[in-house]
């Protein structure tokens, strides 16, 4: 009598476990079915936003690009931007034409010469300007003779080929009273990073650097 | 950037010769713009989010910069970044200064009007948003 209540029981333990079992494999294949669907709609949504390529030329002055896509700023506005490294401002406004690219970062001295060529640009946005705190200007040797910009008249500085910078320095030596055609400059240098310029400035051999 | 590595000193900013210069900006072409406002507009929104996260986050932008750039961190952590408080908008009247800046030393004959080529209509109004 014992043996058979506890087959009876042992019976109705089957069966709850049985019913516990199917119960989780429901609840489990609902959960793998729900995450296919959430995949597949991920995959959808990645599909179906729109890219744009955007060139830039791997300076700290492009920051605002890679916070946006390191941040996800642009994806959560509903588009993907892809940085594509590109540099001249010819190179760029070619593929930007040609549709290879969308978009590009443009100087705004070049910003004039484009609209006086009337190319078929717009510039949407500017990034950024000069503040207080901007380094972007003349640097001299750290113990060197040159204490201010009237120290300058018949000193040797390295120049980039950029027109902008060339402007702003004539004026700052202008306001010193002193002409472009009083300093000796040196444009062919083709300096690319600190560390050269460093060197240059260590070798004593030019006074001043423009960066 | 320069006088970080001991060797040199700044004897003049370029903001110090041209207060607030505009050193830069983004375009896209005309026939890209007819078709795609949309995705510009998308596009303005999440710039405007990232003017936005550096001026507040500064320390933590910054240190998106090494991946995208040959600059090491120590560098990144102290280089000076761009005044964005302007929302991506400058005043025609500022970039004519530019402009005036280098009809004086011959490098340009005369202004160019920039009313047709600077289209801010894609920003968020005001640079805020919503």
């Amino acid at each position: 009598m014992r043996d058979q209540i506890k087959i009876k029981t042992d019976s109705k333990e089957q069966s709850w476990v049985m019913t516990y079992r199917r119960l989780w494999l429901v609840a489990l294949l609902g959960c793998f079915l729900i995450n296919i669907n959430a995949a597949t709609a991920g995959e959808a949504f990645q599909k179906d936003i729109p890219v744009i390529k955007i060139a830039h030329t791997r300076v700290i002055d492009d920051l605002p690009f890679f916070v946006g896509v390191e941040e996800g700023f642009f994806e959560r506005e509903g588009v993907k931007v892809e940085l594509v490294t590109l540099t001249g401002t010819t190179n760029t406004l070619a593929a930007v034409m040609k549709n290879e690219i969308q978009g590009g970062i443009i100087g705004a001295t070049q910003v004039f010469f484009a609209a006086k060529e009337n190319i078929p640009i717009k510039v949407v946005a500017w990034l950024g300007k000069s503040h207080k705190g901007t380094v972007c200007g003349l640097h001299v040797r750290k113990r060197g003779n040159v204490r201010r910009v009237g120290d300058l008249r018949g000193k040797r500085i390295v120049l980039s080929s950029d027109i902008s910078s060339r402007a702003l320095i004539s004026e700052a030596l202008d306001r010193s009273g002193i002409k472009m055609a009083e300093v000796i400059v040196d444009a062919g240098l083709g300096l690319d990073n600190p560390m050269q310029y460093e060197a240059v400035l260590k070798t004593g051999w030019v006074d001043v650097i423009n960066t | 950037m320069l006088e970080m590595h001991g060797v040199s000193r700044r004897l003049m900013s370029y903001n110090q010769v041209l207060e607030g210069y505009v050193f830069s900006g983004v375009y896209f072409s005309r026939a890209y713009l007819a078709g795609h406002g949309k995705e510009v507009r998308a596009f303005l929104r999440g710039l405007m989010r990232s003017f936005q996260f550096i001026t507040a986050h500064e320390k933590q932008a910054r240190r998106h910069l090494p991946k995208y750039t040959s600059v090491p961190m120590d560098v990144a952590m102290r280089s000076a970044l761009r005044d964005l408080t302007g929302g991506g908008r400058e005043s025609l009247e500022k970039l004519n200064r530019q402009q005036d800046l280098l009809i004086k030393f011959g490098y340009m004959k005369e202004r160019v009007s920039l009313e047709d080529l600077v289209d801010y209509t894609l920003l968020p109004k005001g640079g805020a948003l919503q």
